[in-house]
């Protein structure tokens, strides 16, 4: 080569974007476009197919967002489809390639929608983003879907309406004296209702009490029926709702039909089981911009008339969220709650610019102690990463798309951030549009996959470490733009894409 | 008294001290050479008097009309200059600085570019009055590149008989990706604009005030360009349909064009051209020999004498030169596939597979496209004791198919040079080598593919350079 000496790159990691072009180091781009990263080799990305059979079915189209929804027995997809012309969203179950069930929820105006699995079935929030602002749809609720191919229906519901009648029975033991008694509906996914159809009776010595025209419940997801009674009042002030009630051992109805209970003997002491707590339970559940599980509870947060307000189930009761106890006190700070997630046993709360964790003491969830953690950095919504069953933990941390790069979080925010090499890509991005971001990590493929507001993929490879110096970075682009991404199956890689 | 008299500037006396430009000499007949690289602000010093115009109010009369004109000050986005008329005013053998109007125009390129030095003794002197300079703007043959188009997609090359238009969108040199890749969106937003445009006319008439010591009138709008034949190419990678009266479309690759008749060969037997003019009721042949130039875009001349008022006085004169015609392109409807649906990435893919909604039906196909661009850039290669470079190639261990595009280029892309295509082998056992001859302070390789199923596994780039220069020359 005529005295040319040779400048090999024999490694290669990935874009590099921090200051001038020509301060990229020797194994870094400048600039990069649809590469993958193999060993020490750079290669052209992964090519994308359909992932839904075009002659089983008409293919979903204007996709806004995919969740990775594992059922009972398989890894399917929960998708959005919006429809920009009627302002329609709709959202289907796409089981494979070739069964899809939807829509299984229609609403005006969902172009987003919150998602979290519970024992088989999908509760759903439907949301929008409004002035910057994601918090939950105006006159909406909390669904819930049963993973079956019927329609979603709205969580919790309404207490069972009156008129049940209360007669002494045949011959058993009860403790004479007033006593109220009522009924509670349960529905397929084991909501309890409040109490209703109160009415009260005087127990005979040496009888049984039987129970009817028990009332039916009109809505058709309820399973069950039973029988609620206080113990027995001495002096009684005429109120049905101010004593504690309990539920009656042997008084469940296993249907939605039977209209009479007969022959029920019990004691006092036996009501152990306290059903009082349910009378101020949400019959109908607000809609929040997230859904995410803590400690088997579930968490709602930003709803339309409350961006503050974060609500918190019963334990393993997902729909049963009391209106008072069931709060979480977090100091407004001018920003809404906008994502939660469950690390080390804390409940970590997130707005744009501040973290605040709690604690499940055992006892009611307004009683949990907010910390205050970070008064700059947090998470929008979509911005914690999800792997697999929607949980959050990977290994040892969450990865979160904070205004400042991507980062990780173990407790604290690790600083310098892992997206440090490309400081200046992730900053040229308007922070009004960060509510576009979703970021998913495949553990498998050792992959972190950000959905930008540019519609365009943002891919770190850490198959060398994650961490800020290792991890390789590519833009990925494609022709049409994408909305959304989810992993499903253990590690293959969903994205959704609209229309332009 | 005969024009090529005075179409020959006297440049021995004039000493321009600061631009660039060209000069043109006897510029005879059209088609007019080209003349780019004006710069507004020139200041010309005037030599010892024996020139032509040593007297005190003698003038020089710069006239130029370019395509494209840098000026200092920023112009709004949408304009650009279309042609200057400058004067110089000397009153003494002093250094002198131009004045003048400038006009803004819309589009980015007229149909020629010309640039006129006429020296010119002091107008009384001749008999003449000043030069009367009007900028047809009413030609029926619409603009090329409509306000709002994207014009670093869109390149307009005239030529004496042929005006191509062509828009290239796989390429964007100032988009997103530099010399990459640009996203269908933008195109649609693009190709939208310019279908709008396309059917525009302007028509525009002027009246100019002539006084016996020079004054020109000048009347601008919209860009016109010569459309005797035109040719529209456009390429897209992936689907869509087009309707278009006559149809000349050609799928896959998505490129069309348009053509009108095609020209005669020689612009002034062009039969829509004007054949006179008629100034207050005289009229003008293009052979006169006060005509400046004479073409359909633009027609310039001096009043003839007897026009010129015998003492300096004002008056208004009336201009009126009228085209007509129109050459309609025809209606294009674009109707952009629906690509939006659910993917999944495919390790052993090398392209995209998308869903294709191509027309409003439940029918679905789909189409395969190429992964966009794949590219990347490397770091700059250079060398903190020495100030030049000489780069002779690069070699690399790279594998795959298709046909890699390689690029050495300098900091900020001032300078480029383009190597050779590498055909890229599933297996090879030898490192391709690309030769090059690059010489510069600084130099990194970009790398790109755009064919469907062109694929790249690179492992190793080795890019060969010495010291040639301590330092650029001072």
């Amino acid at each position: 080569m005529r005295d040319h000496e040779g400048k090999p790159i024999e490694v290669f990691n990935g874009y590099f974007n921090r200051g001038d072009p020509e301060n990229t180091p020797v194994d870094h781009f400048q600039a990069a476009n649809n590469l993958r990263h193999r060993g020490k080799s750079v290669l052209t990305r992964d090519g994308i197919s359909i992932s839904q059979d075009v002659i089983a079915h008409v293919p979903l189209q204007n996709i806004r967002r995919i969740y990775n929804y594992p059922t009972l027995t398989a890894n399917t997809l929960i998708i959005l489809a919006y429809d920009v012309a009627t302002n329609t969203g709709k959202i289907y179950h796409v089981v494979d390639s070739t069964t899809q069930f939807g829509p299984i929820l229609t609403i005006v105006g969902m172009t987003d929608f919150a998602f979290t699995p519970f024992g088989g079935r999908a509760y759903i929030s439907p949301f929008a983003s409004v002035s910057g602002i994601e918090k939950g749809l105006s006159g909406e609720f909390l669904y819930v879907y049963a993973g079956d191919g019927t329609a979603a229906r709205k969580a919790a519901g309404l207490s069972i309406g009156a008129g049940m009648t209360v007669a002494a029975g045949a011959a058993g033991h009860t403790d004479a004296g007033l006593h109220i008694y009522g009924v509670v509906s349960e529905t397929a996914s084991g909501y309890l209702s409040p109490p209703g159809s109160l009415t009260t009776f005087t127990n005979l010595p040496g009888q049984s009490v039987s129970f009817g025209t028990i009332p039916t419940s009109g809505d058709p997801n309820v399973t069950k029926r039973h029988i609620v009674a206080s113990k027995k009042i001495t002096t009684y002030n005429g109120d049905t709702e101010g004593y504690q009630l309990f539920f009656i051992p042997n008084g469940t109805i296993n249907d939605n039909v039977s209209v009479f209970l007969n022959n029920v003997s019990f004691y006092d002491a036996d009501l152990l089981d306290d059903a009082s707590y349910l009378f101020d339970n949400y019959t109908s559940i607000p809609a929040g911009a997230f859904l995410t599980e803590y400690r088997g509870r579930l968490v709602l947060g930003a709803t339309f008339t409350d961006f503050n307000l974060v609500l918190v189930s019963a334990a393993g009761e997902p729909e049963a969220i009391n209106q008072i106890t069931g709060i979480l006190a977090t100091q407004p700070n001018g920003f809404p709650v906008s994502n939660a997630a469950e690390f080390r046993d804390i409940l970590y709360i997130f707005r744009p610019n501040s973290i605040t964790s709690f604690i499940d003491n055992g006892d009611e969830p307004s009683s949990w102690t907010p910390v205050n953690l970070d008064a700059a950095l947090g998470a929008r919504p979509h911005a914690v990463s999800q792997f697999l069953n929607s949980a959050t933990q990977s290994v040892d941390f969450l990865i979160i798309a904070t205004y400042q790069g991507v980062s990780l979080f173990t407790g604290t925010f690790q600083s310098p951030e892992l997206s440090w090499k490309i400081e200046n890509y992730w900053k040229s991005f308007d922070r009004t549009e960060f509510g576009n971001i979703q970021i998913v990590n495949n553990t498998v493929k050792k992959r972190i996959y950000i959905v930008m507001p540019d519609h365009t993929l943002l891919v770190g490879f850490y198959q060398n470490g994650l961490n800020p110096k290792d991890i390789q970075w590519e833009p990925w682009t494609f022709v049409q733009p994408v909305n959304t991404i989810a992993v499903t199956n253990i590690d293959e890689d969903i994205i959704g894409s609209d229309n332009f | 008294m005969s024009l090529t008299n005075y179409s020959t500037p006297d440049l021995d006396n004039i000493q321009v001290l600061a631009s660039s430009l060209t000069n043109a000499t006897d510029l005879g007949t059209p088609p007019y050479a080209n003349i780019t690289g004006f710069y507004a602000n020139v200041a010309f010093s005037v030599a010892s008097p024996g020139n032509h115009f040593a007297e005190a109010g003698g003038q020089i009369i710069y006239q130029a009309d370019v395509d494209h004109l840098n000026v200092i000050n920023p112009l709004p986005t949408n304009a650009r200059i279309t042609h200057v008329d400058m004067y110089i005013h000397v009153d003494a053998e002093s250094n002198a600085s131009i004045t003048g109007n400038f006009t803004a125009g819309t589009g980015r390129v007229t149909a020629q570019s010309t640039v006129h030095i006429l020296v010119l003794p002091s107008p009384v002197d001749m008999g003449w009055a000043s030069v009367f300079s009007f900028i047809n703007t009413t030609d029926s043959h619409t603009t090329g590149l409509p306000v709002g188009s994207d014009t670093q997609n869109a390149s307009v090359s005239p030529s004496p008989t042929v005006l191509h238009a062509t828009f290239d969108f796989t390429t964007n040199p100032g988009g997103a990706f530099p010399l990459g890749y640009m996203t269908y969106a933008d195109f649609i937003s693009n190709f939208a604009q310019i279908i709008f445009n396309y059917n525009s006319l302007d028509a525009q008439s002027s009246t100019a005030r002539v006084s016996g010591s020079g004054t020109t009138g000048t009347d601008t709008g919209g860009c016109s360009l010569t459309t005797t034949l035109w040719n529209m190419d456009v390429t897209w990678e992936v689907p869509l349909t087009w309707t278009i009266d006559t149809p000349t479309i050609t799928l896959p690759d998505n490129i069309f064009q348009i053509s009108r008749p095609t020209a005669p060969a020689n612009l002034q037997d062009d039969v829509e051209n004007i054949e006179s003019v008629i100034v207050d009721g005289h009229e003008i042949f293009p052979d006169d020999p006060w005509v400046i130039v004479w073409t359909r875009v633009k027609i310039r001349f001096h009043l003839p004498p007897d026009d010129v008022p015998p003492t300096p006085d004002t008056r208004d004169i009336t201009v009126e030169i009228t085209f007509g015609g129109t050459v309609p392109l025809g209606t294009i409807s674009v109707v952009p596939a629906n690509l939006s649906g659910i993917y999944f990435f495919d390790e052993d893919n090398h392209h995209d597979q998308l869903y294709a909604r191509t027309t409003v039906s439940t029918t679905v196909t789909t189409q395969s496209v190429a992964i966009p661009a794949p590219m990347l850039v490397t770091s700059f290669f250079d060398n903190d004791e020495t100030e030049v470079m000489h780069y002779t190639g690069i070699r690399m261990r790279v594998i795959g198919a298709g046909t890699l595009k390689c690029m050495l280029n300098s900091l900020d892309y001032v300078n480029t040079e383009d190597l050779a295509d590498l055909t890229l082998q599933s297996v090879n056992n030898v490192n391709p080598f690309l030769l090059a001859n690059f010489i510069d302070q600084a130099a990194a390789v970009r790398m790109h593919m755009d064919a469907l199923d062109d694929h790249l596994n690179l492992s190793k780039v080795v890019i060969f350079s010495k010291s040639v220069a301590t330092g650029y020359p001072q």
